[in-house]
């Protein structure tokens, strides 16, 4: 049985066919708006915008190896498994939804048991006797007199703050850690990028997710005299792809 | 307050200067940063659930219809037709209510019979993630539509590293008994850190399934298609620009519960997109063209072509673009807005048949050059109020205009004269239409408290007619039998004077979440939705057959009622095991209720899915090994639309079981699919006239009996 239907009948019906004209204006056209979008591919690694802005930013990079203090690590604190979320990805709902407790709450003994649980609950910033690797430095010298755990919980709230404010994705995976400093009202300065992703589109929407996200919530008073520096790991479609 | 603004080079470079000078004082900033958690960047609407690459490469395994793997989120069931073209519903509307985007494209139907629906131009072994919007969809996510939105991604640019070479893929092949099905897949991409080629391909073919029990072969159920295409991808500083063109070809796909089979379909893709994300907003554009010939005849379970058959022949162009800007303007205010054009052009013309005094001597024009353009437009405003509220507002305006040439019927003899004066009365009519649409939404959502969210939406939205409802015009039995994608062979006439149709929508969702040792999630979601003007039929006679004798069928014109949905929508996940490798041990529920009414004759709405509900038990052992067993259980259907005639079904419960194993980017799968080999009736399945002309009897389409399945795969 042939199962494709016979092709004369799609020539032997009286020519009643669609014009030429009309079939290809459409194509053409498309085809018209592509060749700019192509031709605009050509031309654009003229535009070095981004470079520029992201040595500018470079310049005051922070390396981590000159830290006299153990820094906290960005590559210890990514799990190295896929992050997985706590509700099933089958039909999980998206990561904002707030099954992932956050990180205030999140508790120590289970950041402490499983390392590659989903960073949110890991990150607790909280809790000074948690064995997580993440993420709040030991307190430099310089701030022994203020309580840490005022500093933890303000981490945490900026954190919150920045977290409900992240821009969406464009499904294309990678990660970077932004610095950046908070004054006493709130406002943000020398936002930058600590470690680049390696796409400077992902870098331009990690620098986004803090500088849009300002202001801050003020520090509270007993921070006042400390220099309020924060890195911020932007982690793009870890969860999502593949 | 004063903000270093990232996007002036400028700014930044004095700025480094001050900060040079005073460099010597950086090392002690430096040992002061505090690092805060990691902040997860997911590209998914929100409030979207999504069904990620893992399960669909599961799922492919056991059903190559993309419309298939979405039926498990509740509220969300499907139309049953072809094996890869069933026809999504959500909430009680229907595939042409709700939106439905390829790679951020809609695509139109090519089909009086929508057999070539846009999810049958994807592959479950190919696609990337899908993401469903059950509830009130945003104005930005695309007008012209009353329902969710469905968004497929296939091929998603990837990029190496900084001066590497990034070589990925995967390939992959099943085996499913019932059907003899077979299929495979692969996909490689080769990039580096700026440019990026993905090819993409798949194959999939099946012959005619077995139902469960004692159902034997439902005839009309088996297919053939493949798909592929490449994608180029190209990071710049200015942007993410992607070029992806393919091509599908479907030589047969059968169609138990239509008069006709696919006998061909072949369609043809391209598109642009530019993405680029900028201090200031982003801005996204695509511009898409798509070519499809379709063509219709009778496979060999209808009678075949031997005879002539009955060729059915269709063309379509679409062409369009849509823009999408998106600008932060504070920390609390997002605006978005947005424009979009899309031309859709179709020809549906079927040939006259050798020696057929019906089909013949001329060519019966159907649908003559007819064109639908919409240009959308809108605005929406995102506002964070504070860390746990935030409102999303939108209006939105679509302006439609359809139009139409002069069509004919096959000839003028005494068995064409109903047709002969339809024509007639079509041809005389004005035919020009314009309509201008206004639609908007509201949500918000709010996180009452720790591990309670809350999210309440409204929409009104509008929805044209599309050109088949508003131009089929034949009146012939035959003729008015062809017209229609409900499974029920009931004849459809379209009506000119119909008007847009205009739904109210309230959704809520309510999402529990806690637990330590064992992580739990529930979401209780009730809605309602009231259409005005909502399309739906009429009965205009009792058909007959070539013998004059009542066939059964009746015929039903296109009118404008009213009707109204309303349902709940649970879902539930608990984990009960969680081992150091990453292991866990997880128990998955669902449940869907919900009632469609026609307001407009006070009766039951045609193919409301029955209370449905599912139960999954799954394991990872983080070593390799997974495995899962489901349970899903279907009430029985006596809500029907008495005036299509439409069947009632009895409840059923199925098992599936299935187990998998992974080893160095290896993976092999091996499952059943109705385990028990139940015997069931598809509850939207339609009626199986494919069975009809060999057994003379007109039962709903039975579903598939058990399957064993194999599949395999390799990522690397």
């Amino acid at each position: 049985m042939s199962r494709s239907a016979n092709p004369s009948d799609r020539s032997g019906s009286g020519g009643y066919r669609p014009s030429g004209r009309e079939r290809w204006a459409g194509a053409g056209s498309a085809t018209a708006i592509l060749a700019l979008l192509a031709s605009l591919v050509m031309l654009a690694p003229a535009v070095t915008a981004p470079q520029a802005e992201q040595q500018a930013l470079r310049l005051f990079d922070l390396p981590p190896e000159e830290s006299a203090v153990p820094e906290p690590e960005p590559k210890a604190a990514q799990p190295a498994a896929q992050p997985r979320k706590p509700v099933p990805p089958r039909t999980s709902t998206a990561p904002s939804t707030p099954a992932a407790p956050s990180p205030l709450q999140s508790p120590a003994r289970q950041a402490a048991s499983s390392p590659s649980a989903a960073p949110p609950q890991l990150a607790a910033p909280s809790l000074p006797e948690q064995a997580s690797p993440q993420p709040i430095a030991p307190s430099a010298p310089v701030r022994t007199r203020e309580p840490a755990n005022v500093r933890d919980s303000y981490a945490s709230a900026l954190w919150s703050h920045i977290n409900t404010r992240r821009p969406r994705g464009v499904r294309i995976r990678g990660e970077a850690v932004i610095a950046f400093t908070v004054d006493r009202g709130g406002a943000v300065h020398d936002v930058s990028l600590d470690r680049s992703s390696g796409n400077p589109l992902l870098d331009r929407l990690a620098l986004r997710t803090v500088t849009r996200a300002a202001p801050m919530p003020a520090p509270p008073a007993a921070l006042a005299g400390s220099a309020l520096r924060f890195t911020i790991t932007v982690s793009f479609d870890q969860t999502t792809n593949r | 307050m004063t903000m270093f603004d990232a996007r002036r080079p400028v700014a930044a470079l004095r700025l480094a200067l001050i900060c040079g000078a005073t460099l010597p004082a950086l090392p002690a900033m430096a040992q002061d940063a505090t690092a805060l958690p990691p902040v997860e960047i997911g590209s998914d609407p929100a409030s979207a659930q999504t069904v990620d690459r893992d399960t669909l490469a599961r799922d492919s395994a056991t059903s190559s219809d993309t419309a298939e793997t979405i039926t498990r989120i509740p509220g969300v069931s499907a139309y049953g037709a072809g094996g890869v073209s069933s026809l999504p519903t959500i909430r009680g509307l229907d595939n042409g209510r709700v939106s439905i985007l390829v790679d951020g494209v809609k695509i139109d139907e090519v089909c009086p019979n929508n057999m070539n629906p846009p999810l049958s131009y994807t592959d479950p072994q190919t696609v990337e993630s899908i993401s469903v919007l059950t509830g009130v969809t945003p104005v930005s996510m695309g007008g012209d539509t009353i329902g969710g939105a469905i968004s497929v991604n296939t091929a998603d640019p990837k990029f190496a590293g900084p001066e590497a070479t990034l070589v990925t893929g995967r390939v992959s092949a099943f085996y499913r008994s019932n059907g003899d099905a077979f299929g495979g897949a692969a996909n490689v991409t080769v990039a580096t850190d700026s440019l990026s080629l993905t090819y993409d391909g798949s194959y999939t073919q099946s012959d005619n399934y077995d139902g469960g029990g004692d159902a034997g072969v439902v005839r009309s159920t088996e297919y053939a298609k493949t798909d592929h295409s490449l994608t180029l991808g190209a990071l710049t500083g200015a942007g993410l620009f992607t070029l992806r063109g393919g091509i599908q070809r479907a030589p047969y796909e059968g169609f138990p519960n239509q008069h006709m089979d696919m006998t061909d379909n072949q369609s043809w893709f391209l598109n642009g997109r530019y993405q680029g994300y900028f201090g200031w907003g982003d801005v996204d554009f695509t511009a898409h063209y798509r070519d499809t010939d379709h063509e219709m005849n009778f496979l060999a379970d209808k009678g075949g072509i031997a005879d002539g058959g009955m060729p059915m022949l269709g063309e379509g162009h679409t062409a369009g673009y849509r823009l999408a800007v998106s600008i932060p303007v504070s920390s609390r205010d997002t605006v978005r807005f947005g424009s979009e054009l899309h031309h859709q052009w179709l020809n549906e013309w079927w040939p006259p048949v050798a020696g057929s005094m019906m089909m013949g001597p001329n060519t019966f024009i159907n649908i003559n050059a007819a064109n639908r353009d919409r240009l959308g437009t809108y605005a929406e405003w995102e506002a964070q109020w504070s860390d746990t509220v935030k409102t999303t507002i939108g209006i939105r305006n679509d302006q439609v205009w359809m139009n139409t040439g002069d069509v004919a019927p096959y000839g003028t003899g005494m068995m064409q004269m109903a047709d002969v004066a339809a024509a007639a009365a079509f041809n005389a009519a004005d035919r020009d239409r314009h309509d201008s649409n206004w639609s908007g939404s509201a949500m918000l959502d709010w996180e009452a408290a720790q591990g309670v969210a809350f999210e309440l939406g409204y929409a009104h939205k509008v929805r044209s007619p599309n050109l088949y409802e508003r131009y089929s015009w034949g009146r012939g039995a035959m003729a008015s039998q062809m017209i229609g994608w409900f499974g029920d062979g009931n004849g459809y006439v379209g009506n000119l004077n119909l008007t847009s149709e205009s739904a109210d929508t309230v959704s809520a969702a309510v999402t529990f979440s806690g637990g330590v040792e064992t992580p739990w999630s529930l979401r209780i979601s009730p809605w309602y939705t009231h259409v005005d003007d909502y399309i739906d039929v009429v009965k205009i006679a009792d058909l007959t057959d070539m013998m004059g004798m009542p066939s059964g069928f009746v015929q039903l014109q296109f009118t404008n009622g009213e009707a109204r949905f309303y349902g709940v929508d649970l879902s539930g996940a608990v984990e009960l095991l969680r081992n150091d490798a990453g292991g866990h041990l997880r128990v998955e529920a669902a449940a869907s209720w919900l009632q469609g009414d026609n307001l407009a004759d006070d009766a039951p709405l045609y193919h409301q899915m029955p209370f449905n509900a599912s139960l999954g038990l799954h394991y990872m052992s983080g070593t390799g090994f997974d495995g899962h067993v489901e349970i899903e259980g279907v009430a029985d259907k006596t809500r029907v639309d008495a005036t299509r005639n439409e069947p009632q079904t009895d409840g059923y419960v199925l098992a599936n079981i299935g187990a998998g194993y992974t080893i160095s980017g290896f993976r092999i799968g091996v499952d059943v699919s109705n385990l028990f080999d139940k015997e069931y009736a598809l509850p939207l399945g339609g009626v199986s006239l494919g069975d009809r002309r060999a057994t003379g009897v007109l039962r709903p389409v039975p579903g598939r009996g058990r399957s064993f399945n194999v599949s395999l795969s390799k990522s690397f």
